[in-house]
């Protein structure tokens, strides 16, 4: 009975709830469409810098995590790797070796830091051979053969097949000198990543700075979302740590937190917005029937079954506008997904160049705004039903 | 009674010049060419190094290193207050610049300045006898005003009779220890007697469990040694 009344309202008064509907699905959707695009924004930055660098996570030696000395790093790498190797959530590793040098050509100096790395296992980890811009990567037979970043090659001018000459300090304490050779220079769009690194073989750069372990593995999982549990799970042995890329590259994650946390502000404005927007429909909806009210409840309707009629009323307005907002907003998401929203000034966040913001499609993208819309439908049509469940029948109908 | 006084110290005042000032000459005559050890320590790791020194005057300074073999060849040449480096693998010579003469020099716990050396203990340290017993002097010396130093203080303990150093212990400004140079296995070479055996321990907290030795294994004093030994392009000469 109520029920049935409470859809002949709906129905009854067609531009009314037209209008209450409209209000509910523009905020669906605009909640929606903001998540997303935080969600996405921060989805790709977080990929972005997962696959140019860091990968998902990474082992140290303990004391390297401080001092990063070249003495404090991972002798027994081959063990490691065959326990690595064992575990199914990891799709690939890659050893690295990291020290700052100088690079020299002709009378020109460059600080800039030595990264060796296997020619074969770093792709697999990050995207750097993507980011080739001129020369062929390395197979891993060449001794001495480097990739320079774009900065480098133009501070010092340098072109493909050029010798360059690297100084620094060995582990043995000697000074480390040699002519490397440059096979391949970095694309200038990815300025930022690669401007002080100089890429080499693993065995090129143990030779150089005279030492026979490594400093670093990168790890790769099948999902980004398993890195903490898999950090927790996974046991590197000895006076090794593994630690996700979130507190690998700690400022960043903290940087993009409190930028998150920014962004809330924004997000609950919005919230609010759609809020008193609901709250202004529903309740001119129902306050412009207090005089209908005020019938009902002289034929006897108790109050109690009028103020259930009002809210199944605006909840089902409510149920419609999610479903339709739910579909609409699909769309307009999947929309920013593909094509983003380019920046007009690109910007550099972390060290990396951003012209775009894509939008993500996640679950809380439709399960937040829909809580909001029914939460806040609920809160607002609560007063004005208790209000007109406890008008007296007389001065409703009085009231014109 | 006065001018006996005055006499003394002016004595004495010579007498410690003349004490810095074989110090300051004992391991450099007119010319000198030596074969050297030095042996590296570290917590990490540990390295000997072979070379060959050429000397002229305070003022010429010309090394080799002979051994090991990754290292051979590298070179360093100092003249007068300007130090290069030369790397024959990359063939390149590198200045050293100011900044960098407290650096380590080859690694070791010498730094490039102890290698310059612009400074000579008799011309350039204020000097008081602090002590004299049977058999040593020791010396304290603080940098003149002019000065440019490091050093706070040196203390040297210097042996009376044969007049050659046993001890330098090197302090900063603020009277903290930095380093100490003991001297010994003391033999008689080319017709001077010196401490064939330098051993130099940093007190740094940095630096601690490092030490380095430098052993002559063999020095020639006034030996003839052209101009040309000295130069850049004998620096740049592949070996």
């Amino acid at each position: 009975m109520i029920l049935k009344m409470a859809f002949r309202n709906i129905f009854r008064h067609k531009r009314r709830t037209l209008l209450t509907s409209l209000m509910m699905l523009g905020g669906y959707c605009l909640i929606s469409f903001s998540l997303a695009l935080v969600d996405g924004s921060y989805g790709n930055l977080i990929r972005f810098f997962t696959s140019q660098k860091t990968g998902h996570l990474q082992i140290h030696q303990k004391k390297y995590i401080e001092t990063e000395s070249i003495h404090d790093n991972i002798k027994n790498f081959d063990e490691l790797s065959s326990s690595l190797s064992r575990q199914s959530s990891v799709v690939s590793f890659s050893p690295r070796i990291k020290s700052g040098v100088l690079a020299f050509k002709k009378e020109k100096a460059f600080g800039a830091q030595l990264i060796g790395i296997d020619w074969k296992k770093e792709p697999l980890v990050t995207t750097i051979k993507k980011r080739l811009g001129n020369g062929v990567w390395p197979d891993s037979n060449g001794k001495n053969e480097v990739i320079v970043g774009q900065k480098i090659a133009s501070v010092l001018q340098l072109n493909l097949g050029d010798e360059l000459i690297l100084i620094s300090q060995g582990a043995d304490g000697s000074i480390a000198n040699d002519i490397f050779y440059i096979k391949a220079i970095f694309e200038a769009e990815d300025q930022g990543i690669d401007d002080y690194s100089i890429y080499t073989d693993i065995s090129s750069a143990q030779t150089f700075f005279s030492f026979q372990a490594i400093q670093e593995v990168a790890i790769k999982l099948n999902h980004i979302n398993m890195v903490t549990n898999f950090a927790k799970s996974f046991n590197p042995g000895g006076n090794l740590v593994i630690r996700p890329w979130q507190e690998v590259e700690e400022e960043f994650f903290r940087a993009m937190e409190v930028d998150k946390k920014g962004n809330m502000v924004g997000y609950i404005i919005i919230m609010i917005v759609v809020a008193l927007g609901i709250l202004n429909s529903v309740l001119m909806s129902i306050l412009e029937r207090i005089k209908e009210f005020g019938v009902l409840k002289a034929i006897g309707t108790s109050p109690k079954n009028l103020i259930l009629m009002i809210i199944m009323e605006a909840q089902f307005i409510a149920i419609i506008s999610v479903i339709l907002g739910a579909i609409l907003s699909f769309f307009i998401n999947l929309y920013f997904v593909k094509y983003g929203i380019s920046l007009s000034e690109p910007m550099t966040y972390g060290g990396m160049l951003i012209s775009h913001i894509f939008a993500e499609i996640t679950p809380r993208c439709f399960i937040q705004p829909a809580f909001i819309v029914f939460g806040t439908t609920f809160l607002v049509s609560l007063y004005p039903a208790v209000k007109s469940a406890r008008v007296s029948p007389i001065e409703a109908l009085r009231e014109n | 009674m006065f001018i006996l006084f005055f006499i003394s110290t002016y004595a004495f005042a010579a007498d410690v010049e003349g004490i810095l000032d074989r110090v300051d000459r004992l391991y450099r005559s007119d010319t000198t060419f030596s074969s050297i050890e030095m042996n590296i320590k570290t917590p990490n790791w540990e390295r000997t190094l072979k070379m060959d020194v050429w000397t002229r005057g305070l003022e010429y300074t010309f090394v080799v290193i002979e051994s090991p073999p990754k290292d051979k060849g590298i070179a360093t040449l100092k003249r007068k207050n300007s130090m290069w480096n030369y790397f024959p693998k990359i063939n390149k010579v590198i200045k050293i610049p100011p900044s960098m003469m407290m650096s380590s020099w080859m690694g070791s716990d010498f730094t490039n300045d102890d290698l310059v050396k612009e400074n000579t203990l008799r011309d350039d340290y204020k000097a008081k006898l602090t002590l004299e017993d049977e058999s040593k002097y020791y010396i304290s010396l603080t940098p003149k005003k002019q000065t440019i130093s490091i050093w706070g203080k040196i203390e040297l303990i210097v042996d009376k009779n044969m007049l050659y150093p046993l001890k330098q212990i090197y302090y900063d400004e603020n009277g903290e220890k930095i380093r100490t140079m003991v001297f010994t296995e003391v033999k008689k070479v080319s017709g001077k007697t010196i401490p064939m055996k330098m051993t130099l321990t940093p007190h740094t907290k940095e630096k601690e469990g490092h030490e380095t030795v430098i052993t002559y294994l063999d020095i020639k004093f006034d030996p003839e040694i052209s101009e040309s030994v000295f130069s850049r392009r004998n620096l740049q000469k592949r070996r």
